[in-house]
């Protein structure tokens, strides 16, 4: 018993010195919720607010043409033929380090600033310092505001806890999220339309609005803009360049057939593979529409690809898998690895991962030359890349808050800003004289040590954005994402599952589009 | 009698050979842990067991990620400001203040409850102790939203009575971004009651109808004598309790909103990205937050062996 006695003073004792040291940060919301979130504010009337901090770095040379083109216009691309980059020396140093960012000036809230809570699900350490150093810059040219951006997980933990928050109304100001994850914000009634914002004389976008593809990174529901990009990435194929001209290839392949005639080249299982398949909706949807395929309707209410672009995909992954030239990779990122390990000759993945491909490939034991190109394509079909990545939107609050939030977004959106997120991110931003000048960017002027490895496969990637498009924005779309890997991967190993019962192609397509169906049609009921 | 001697220190060697292996198997993963976050990137997800180049800069480099890129200082003047600067150290604190309270809470009211339920009669018991079981089945998924409400509707004791006594003007505060909200909803277990009630249940009647007769009442039998006895059931709770509050993501996740506020789970969540994980940092940084929980045990050895062996209990 004295042992517990002890035991219980030490605890208390501890709380008390803890409870002093360290109370309770700040920032509690009032409780409890008295009244409904506030209605849309007109669009702001007052005088303009200074939004911009000094540019951080000089402007850099226009050079090269915009980078960003409207979707699906083009001729078809053909692949690409720039050089990739060669094999750095075998005994490479390879440490990924944090890029080393200044400390933030830790700007403090001004007396009677306006609180600006700004969720995101940017996970990454080098986005959260990133995104905490350009809100400490805009707060230091804004007093009047105080912007706070919050790590609140992964995408799937924000949208949970901003589903929470809603139901709870207990809502940030800003949120950044998936487009399909506004969209369901918005359909709970908590979003704020942006037009009125984009188009207001005085604190809109105004010039900004000309550097600016709407189709590509505005999200639109209901004809109302609820969000806006201010980068994205695209899916590209990853592939080894020495196993390739090991094999007798000079190039990427451009279409499926060629791409049938590597693996058969390349593939000796169980030591090397062609492809590390990780199933997953932005591939499905990118293949499909390399075969010509729509993937959804026009109106995003519905999917087809049961159609025979979708059927032909998936007759392909089976083919991969009966042949032993793909796998599926036990492991989460488990496809970056075995690239690195140079044991797959190709992946398929995010533009965002150029980074981690670059220090896996650098630490092999065999450093090995890489490089990226889109995704096949039909003979005489077009190549298309699927741009994602996240947006941002207001959230409704007073209307000082929103114009806060609007302003931060618009400081988001300037050249400066994001050229520099262009290099934290790698992903290609929305601004397109920003983009033009990151494009053509020398890489000894690169500051940013993990953008400077892969700058050479940033500029061939930006080539590919003039064939960019985005998978179905709709909120629903977001919630079969898991339907279509499903479908996937019960085509690819054979093997029926509570979550998707055909395995054969056909079947399984017309399975899939009825599942996904049926999900959208039941999407929020 | 050499033979004898023989056979004996041959199954002597087997036994110590099958626990060395034992053993082998469940330091594996601590030792791939340490090893790893003294690798690349590269050598932590690829080939390899031993580091071809030990960084040891990996640790550094996860504390200043860990805390947004920002070098860890300490101030001799203001020691105790480390833990707001060192997200690092604010995050264990965070971890361990949390644990200790939600541990203390669920012993008490877990000691109070499984006692009622072992040895009190009162009408529908059995019913109460059925439904409190079934409230195990709810998965914890389904119980976010509602607590998550929950925490934005109490007000914290020090907003009440300062408002309610006119010492403050800034109104009422939700438990949201505070401790009470990592806290209070975990101060009771189901699961402990239950382990609490059947480890009482064990003790004999004839130990109780003695106190009676000393003339002690419920509350004297169970701090003198009952609690003594329950060493194992207390030490297991404490552990699965302390344990789960450790790991958890979610919930803190749910109800902070400043780093400040947060567990180590959330600090080390932030190796994981979209496009990959810096496994080595993820490493190091799990390495450096396991350590002082292995001190501690090293230092407590002997009590929890002690306590887990008398109950019987296999890991």
């Amino acid at each position: 018993m004295k042992t517990i006695r002890t035991f219980l003073l030490v605890l208390c004792v501890g709380a008390l010195v803890g409870v002093m040291a360290c109370a309770p940060a700040a920032q509690p919301t009032a409780a409890p919720p008295t009244s409904a979130p506030q209605p849309t504010a007109a669009p702001p009337t007052t005088a303009p607010q200074p939004t911009a901090v000094p540019p951080t770095s000089a402007p850099q040379p226009t050079t090269v043409p915009p980078t960003s083109a409207p979707a699906n216009t083009e001729a078809p691309t053909t692949a690409p033929t720039v050089a990739p980059t060669t094999a750095p020396p075998a005994g490479a140093t390879n440490t990924p380090r944090p890029t080393p960012t200044p400390p933030p000036p830790q700007v403090t809230a001004a007396p009677g600033a306006v609180q600006i809570q700004f969720w995101h699900a940017l996970t990454g350490a080098s986005q959260v310092a990133e995104l905490q150093k350009l809100a400490d810059q805009f707060n230091a040219a804004n007093p009047q505001y105080y912007v706070q951006p919050i790590l609140q997980g992964n995408y799937a933990e924000t949208l949970q806890k901003m589903n929470a928050a809603i139901t709870a109304n207990s809502l940030p100001d800003m949120i950044l999220g998936n487009p399909g994850d506004l969209g369901t914000y918005d359909a709970a009634g908590v979003m704020v339309p942006l037009d009125d914002y984009i188009k207001d004389p005085t604190d809109g976008l105004g010039d900004l609005a000309a550097q600016i593809d709407p189709a590509l990174y505005f999200d639109t529901f209901d004809n109302r803009t609820i969000g806006i990009s201010n980068g994205r990435s695209i899916q590209v194929m990853y592939y080894n360049v020495d196993m390739l001209k090991a094999a007798g290839f000079d190039k990427p392949p451009a279409t499926f057939d060629e791409f049938d005639k590597v693996c058969e080249a390349v593939s000796k299982p169980p030591d090397t593979y062609c492809y590390a398949l990780v199933p997953g909706a932005s591939t499905f949807a990118n293949l499909d529409w390399n075969r010509g395929g729509a993937y959804a309707s026009a109106d995003e209410t519905k999917a087809v690809f049961d159609e025979a672009a979708g059927v032909a995909t998936l007759e392909w992954l089976k083919k991969l898998a009966d042949k032993q030239w793909s796998y599926i990779p036990a492991a989460a990122f488990g496809d970056q690895t075995d690239f690195g390990n140079g044991k797959v000759a190709f992946t398929v993945g995010s533009t965002a991962g150029l980074p981690f491909y670059q220090t896996a490939v650098q630490g092999s034991t065999k450093p090995f030359a890489w490089s990226i190109a889109p995704l096949p394509r039909d003979a005489n079909g077009k190549n298309y890349v699927d741009l994602f990545g996240p947006s941002i939107g207001l959230v409704q609050s007073t209307p000082e808050k929103q114009k806060g939030a609007w302003l931060f977004l618009k400081f988001l959106l300037s050249k400066e800003v994001e050229e520099e997120w262009a290099q934290v991110t790698t992903y290609f931003p929305a601004n397109r004289s920003a983009a033009t000048a990151v494009g053509a960017m020398d890489p000894s002027s690169v500051t940013n040590k993990a953008f400077a490895g892969v700058i050479d496969k940033y500029k061939l990637a930006v080539t590919f954005l003039p064939d960019g498009k985005r998978e179905p924005t709709a909120a629903a779309w977001q919630s079969v994402r898991n339907i279509v890997a499903n479908m996937m991967t019960a085509v690819f190993t054979g093997k029926s599952g509570a979550d998707f019962t055909a395995t054969d192609p056909a079947a399984a397509a017309k399975e899939g589009v009825e599942r996904v169906n049926k999900a959208l049609s039941e999407f929020g009921k | 009698m050499n033979r004898d001697r023989l056979r004996k220190q041959i199954g002597t060697l087997l036994i110590h050979a099958v626990l060395a292996a034992g053993a082998a198997l469940v330091l594996f993963p601590f030792v791939w842990m340490l090893l790893g976050s003294v690798k690349s990137y590269n050598e932590a997800t690829t080939a390899g067991f031993i580091p071809r180049e030990w960084l040891w800069s990996n640790y550094l480099d996860a504390v200043t990620v860990m805390n947004g890129s920002v070098p860890c200082q300490f101030d001799a003047a203001n020691p105790l400001a480390i833990l707001n600067q060192c997200l690092l150290l604010r995050y264990f604190f965070n971890t361990v203040f949390v644990g200790l309270f939600v541990v203390l809470g669920v012993l008490t009211t877990s000691v109070l409850a499984g006692y009622a339920f072992a040895r009190l009669n009162f009408p529908g018991r059995n019913l109460l102790f059925g439904i409190l079981l079934m409230t195990l089945m709810i998965p914890f998924e389904l119980t976010l939203v509602p607590n998550f409400v929950f925490m934005t509707w109490f007000s914290t004791p020090e907003s009440w009575l300062a408002t309610t006594f006119g010492l403050s003007k800034e109104g009422l505060h939700n438990w949201i971004n505070t401790y009470y909200a990592l806290i209070v909803p975990f101060t009771a277990s189901v699961f402990s009651i239950f382990l609490f009630r059947q480890f009482f249940r064990g003790i004999p009647n004839e130990l109780f109808d003695a106190a009676l007769l000393d003339g002690a009442t419920h509350s004297q039998f169970l701090w003198s004598v009952v609690l003594p006895l329950s060493k194992p059931a207390l030490v297991t709770s404490a552990l699965l309790t302390f344990l789960g509050t450790w790991n958890a993501l979610m919930w803190p996740l749910l109800v902070t909103n400043a780093p400040q506020m947060r567990p180590i789970q959330v600090g080390l969540a932030q190796f994981i990205g979209e496009a990959g994980t810096q496994v080595q940092l993820l490493m190091a940084g799990a390495t450096l937050t396991v350590l002082p929980i292995m001190i501690l045990y090293l230092i407590l050895q002997r009590w929890f062996v002690e306590g887990i062996s008398s109950a019987g209990i296999r890991g």
